[in-house]
């Protein structure tokens, strides 16, 4: 049986990291990270989209700046 | 008797539980005649759980002729959380057991309830971690967080699908670290689609193909395969266990 998919909520930037191109303009590449909030130790930690590592958690309250957050709804799993 | 021994053979500390417990929780408490206030929170607690279908398993759970301390180990590994029941009045031969299986609940990742009485002090190592504890004067406030602490559970078990749903969709998935989410999140909630997505990171892996002279794909694949076996098997016995009861 298929479950539902979660709601997410996207928050719109991304994080950029730059590498270089060979090119005076030195455009960046995108190397992708979402954020996902840990309700046990409520702090956000870091995912790298790559591999789908965890990174590291941040150590102080609030989210990371410029990295998207991923959330999941409420499971629809009976409590 | 040697002065100096490991208590845990490489086989148990480096491969996966070979038996599942889906949505249950290992409970670590006195068992042989527990004091009345111990027995009447493994009561409270009993009751909460079945209400919300989490099954419960402790050191009496498991037989066979294997090591003790292997056996607890294997049952923490199996199952989903794991639960501390203790008060004043907890023999400190039995407290002693209690703080040794938490310790191994916390390195093996697996989330902590710790249920006291009031007057019990918890080891002085998790002071800063939250406790859930029991008056007889106020049993109702007890049952609410307890309900309150399952609720965290199943934040949790959000949380693993999340990173695990990320994890799948990688370019370059990191397949030991997709099967650690999908284990967690199919040991917290007994959910069949976690065992689906067992299938497609083995899939990733058959696709990646057996290059030469490394044996750790090879190792992985067995060791998806054990998890989505051993998850099905466990979920027929969790089903066959609701018909009889």
């Amino acid at each position: 049986m298929e479950r539902p998919s979660p709601i997410f909520r996207i928050i719109e930037r991304m994080d950029l990291v730059t590498k270089d191109t060979g090119e005076l303009s030195g455009h960046t590449a995108v190397k992708q990270r979402v954020q996902a909030m840990n309700p046990v130790t409520n702090r956000y930690v870091k995912i790298d989209t790559q591999t789908g590592r965890i990174l590291e958690q941040k150590k102080t309250a609030g989210p990371y700046k410029g990295i998207r957050e991923i959330t999941g709804a409420q499971s629809n799993r009976a409590k | 008797m040697p002065l100096v021994f490991s208590p845990l053979s490489e086989e148990i500390l480096d491969s996966p539980p070979k038996v599942l417990h889906p949505k249950c929780a290992f409970v670590m408490r006195q068992l042989g005649n527990p004091p009345d206030i111990d027995a009447r929170m493994a009561l409270i607690v009993g009751e909460v759980f079945a209400e919300r279908g989490v099954g419960i398993k402790d050191a009496g759970a498991s037989t066979g002729g294997k090591d003790f301390l292997e056996r607890i180990l294997s049952l923490i590994r199996g199952t989903g959380f794991t639960a501390a029941i203790f008060s004043h009045e907890t023999r400190p031969t039995a407290m002693a057991n209690i703080s040794l299986e938490l310790g191994f609940a916390a390195m093996c990742g697996k989330p902590l309830m710790i249920l006291k009485s009031k007057e019990a002090s918890a080891p002085s190592d998790l002071t800063r971690t939250d406790w859930i504890e029991y008056s007889s004067d106020d049993e109702d406030a007890f049952r609410l967080k307890l309900k309150q602490a399952l609720d965290g559970v199943g934040e949790l078990a959000d949380l693993e699908e999340t990173v695990l749903g990320v994890a799948l969709d990688a370019p370059s998935m990191d397949c030991a670290i997709a099967l650690e989410h999908v284990t967690k999140a199919f040991l917290l909630t007994a959910d069949e689609a976690f065992l689906a997505q067992g299938d497609r990171i083995g899939g990733r892996i058959a696709a990646a193909g057996a290059p030469a002279g490394i044996a750790d794909l090879e190792r992985l694949r067995r060791e998806v395969a054990t998890f989505t076996r051993q998850g099905r098997k466990a979920l027929r016995l969790r089903a066959k266990a609701m018909v009889h009861s």
